[in-house]
């Protein structure tokens, strides 16, 4: 595995429930994993852990296994290798990530490429006249052009493993499937894992070969993409497909999720999408659900689904 | 549809000068008319000029020419100096932005924003409850300011204010984008309400091909300040007649979707069209 984060319980002082409680996360080589959720639901978190980035004040318990190093305990000229060569992140602001008063050339030197290779990489995003542009300043591209300088950077030393952060959300459609289509082109001839944050189910289900679903820091849903398509097992994952509208045929009509995502100050003593929940039973609030083994391999944590492979722990819990 | 309906458009046009001479042209001929109770959607991608049309619809831009006609009568380019003629003006359009943060005074809690416009326009201040209560905002939220309220929730409120004034017209700029899902559902149904309740009708400028959908009964496909495509949205969006809209569409990831396909889109466009 390249990617294995195994029981990630990350707290910070003065809220009332973990930021990530217990997530647990696997990606192989050449894998592309979607990881989505609503605001507050624990995404960037924990890609930031694969970098060995906790919130200021945080203490994790748990692990995060990249290519075999345990990130969290990386220090010093480790953990600075580990961030430049293995693991690279792009954020959803290209702006944010680009100093403005330097070239674009600088930006790709500045991450270990030389002049030719930055010229190449510049090319390899499918950016024209990429002479040209090694000496254009952020402000003279648009939104789209600086994403793909930014994973133009991301690729100046080839990572093991991207992690993109809702890194196509702030494009046109149109960018962002570009973008996605260069993405996936650069894994294929690098073999790298792919870590893809959307806040849009049907992105990632249509997108990445497995998905992961958070709510309120947890991992609820974990599927093959065209098994959520075809047969969401979680009420919330179920929610979030029927809340989006699609492009079909045939209008549907859209049902909102009651409530709003959980913020930092709501604790739950048991599954936190009880109060949105229409399958909502009494005992749904006083006690965690266990992740159980779906019939298809999928895990779902969820009191209402029956397990295939039911958890020791389901079966003494009152 | 040109010329019948509560919101009439008719050939509005908006060019700006560029640096080193020539004009950009961000709009150009753009007609349209919505009913009471209609809903349009303007979509495109950045940059053509969707926003420009509902900035000319408003009077946040003045058009170079054209003109915009709310129940017969034509807009002004100016904003009339007469304190009732402004607020008349008001009354027949108002606007909801993406980032409603910036259009809200931080310093008003929601029932104060929504209790001044009211009485800006001469109507009971008791009704802010009751619109509160119409978004899905409680008595916490209403004592609450900007800054403590969450993004779909900022959201709420500038709709609630722009109904506050009982408008003819709801004109949504990307209002929906930020949103999480979850919430962007619920304000989406909440818009339906309005327009099937109180005849409002909506202009919806969206890069989102699957909420216009939902939302609107007629399409406007813009590029690069012009119309390429324009007719009701079920038949727009399932065949699509210009070449732009169909890359439109292929962009819009589905089940079995391929980002390949918008690229292969792109590549037709440049070929037809340049």
């Amino acid at each position: 595995m390249l990617l294995t984060i195994d029981r990630l319980t990350v707290e910070v002082p003065g809220t009332a429930r973990p930021l990530l409680d217990e997530v647990a996360l696997h990606i192989a080589e050449g894998e592309v994993v979607g990881l989505v959720g609503e605001s507050g639901s624990g995404k960037s978190t924990t890609a930031k852990a694969a970098l060995g980035l906790l919130p200021a004040g945080a203490t994790a318990s748990g692990s995060v296994h990249v290519a075999g190093a345990d990130v969290l305990s990386l220090t010093g000229e480790e953990l600075r290798r580990h961030r430049a060569r293995t693991v690279s992140m792009v954020h959803q602001d290209p702006r944010a990530a680009l100093n403005p008063v330097r070239r674009i050339g600088d930006f790709l030197l500045e991450r270990g490429a030389d002049r030719t290779r930055a010229v190449e990489l510049l090319a390899a995003v499918g950016l024209s006249d990429p002479e040209r542009r090694m000496r254009q300043r952020p402000h003279e591209l648009s939104g789209g052009m600086l994403q793909r300088v930014v994973i133009a950077g991301a690729l100046a030393t080839p990572p093991r493993l991207l992690l993109a952060d809702e890194a196509t959300s702030a494009l046109d459609v149109t960018t962002q499937a570009e973008i996605l289509a260069l993405l996936r082109t650069l894994r294929a001839e690098h073999g790298a894992g792919l870590l893809f944050i959307t806040h849009d189910l049907h992105l990632a289900a249509a997108y990445c070969d497995r998905v992961y679903v958070m709510y309120a820091g947890r991992v609820v849903e974990e599927r093959t993409a065209a098994a959520l398509f075809a047969d969401p097992a979680h009420p919330y994952t179920r929610g979030l497909l029927a809340c989006s509208p699609t492009l079909g045929d045939t209008p549907r009509r859209i049902e909102p999720i009651p409530g709003k995502p959980p913020s930092l100050s709501d604790a739950f003593p048991g599954c936190p999408f009880t109060a949105r929940c229409p399958d909502a039973q009494p005992d749904c609030s006083s006690r965690h659900p266990a992740a159980v083994t779906l019939p298809d391999g999928g895990t779902a944590a969820c009191h209402r689904i029956p397990a295939a492979v039911p958890a020791p722990a389901e079966r003494t819990a009152p | 549809m040109n010329n019948t309906g509560l919101l009439v458009v008719d050939k509005v046009c908006k060019s700006y000068p560029l640096p080193g001479g020539g004009r950009l042209t961000a709009a150009e001929d753009v007609s349209f008319g919505v009913a009471p109770g209609g809903s349009l959607g303007i979509v495109g991608e950045s940059g053509s000029g969707k926003t420009t049309v509902a900035r000319m619809l408003v009077g946040l831009v003045r058009p170079d020419s054209g003109t915009v006609t709310v129940g017969g009568t034509a807009r002004a380019a100016r904003t009339p100096g007469r304190r009732t003629a402004r607020l008349a003006r008001a009354r027949e359009i108002q606007m909801v932005f993406q980032d409603p943060y910036l259009s809200l005074d931080p310093r008003l809690t929601a029932g104060q924003c929504l209790r001044t416009a009211l009485r800006l326009h001469g109507k009971e201040e008791a009704l802010a409850g009751e619109l509160l209560e119409r978004v899905g905002l409680g008595e916490r939220e209403a004592r609450a300011r900007p800054r403590q309220l969450s993004g779909g929730q900022r959201q709420r409120l500038a709709i609630a204010r722009a109904l506050a004034v009982d408008p003819r017209v709801l004109v949504l700029d990307e209002a929906v984008a930020a949103l999480d899902v979850s919430i962007q559902a619920q304000i989406l149904a909440l818009l339906d309400e309005i327009r099937r309740e109180a005849g409002v009708a909506l202009v919806f400028v969206s890069h989102d091909l699957a909420v216009v959908q939902h939302i609107t009964d007629d399409v406007l496909v813009m590029r690069r300040g012009r119309v390429v495509e324009q007719g009701p949205t079920a038949r727009v969006l399932s065949e699509p007649s210009d070449p732009y809209t169909r890359l439109l569409l292929a962009a819009v990831p589905r089940e079995g979707w391929d980002p390949d396909d918008a690229v292969a889109a792109r590549s037709a466009l440049v070929e037809a069209t340049g």
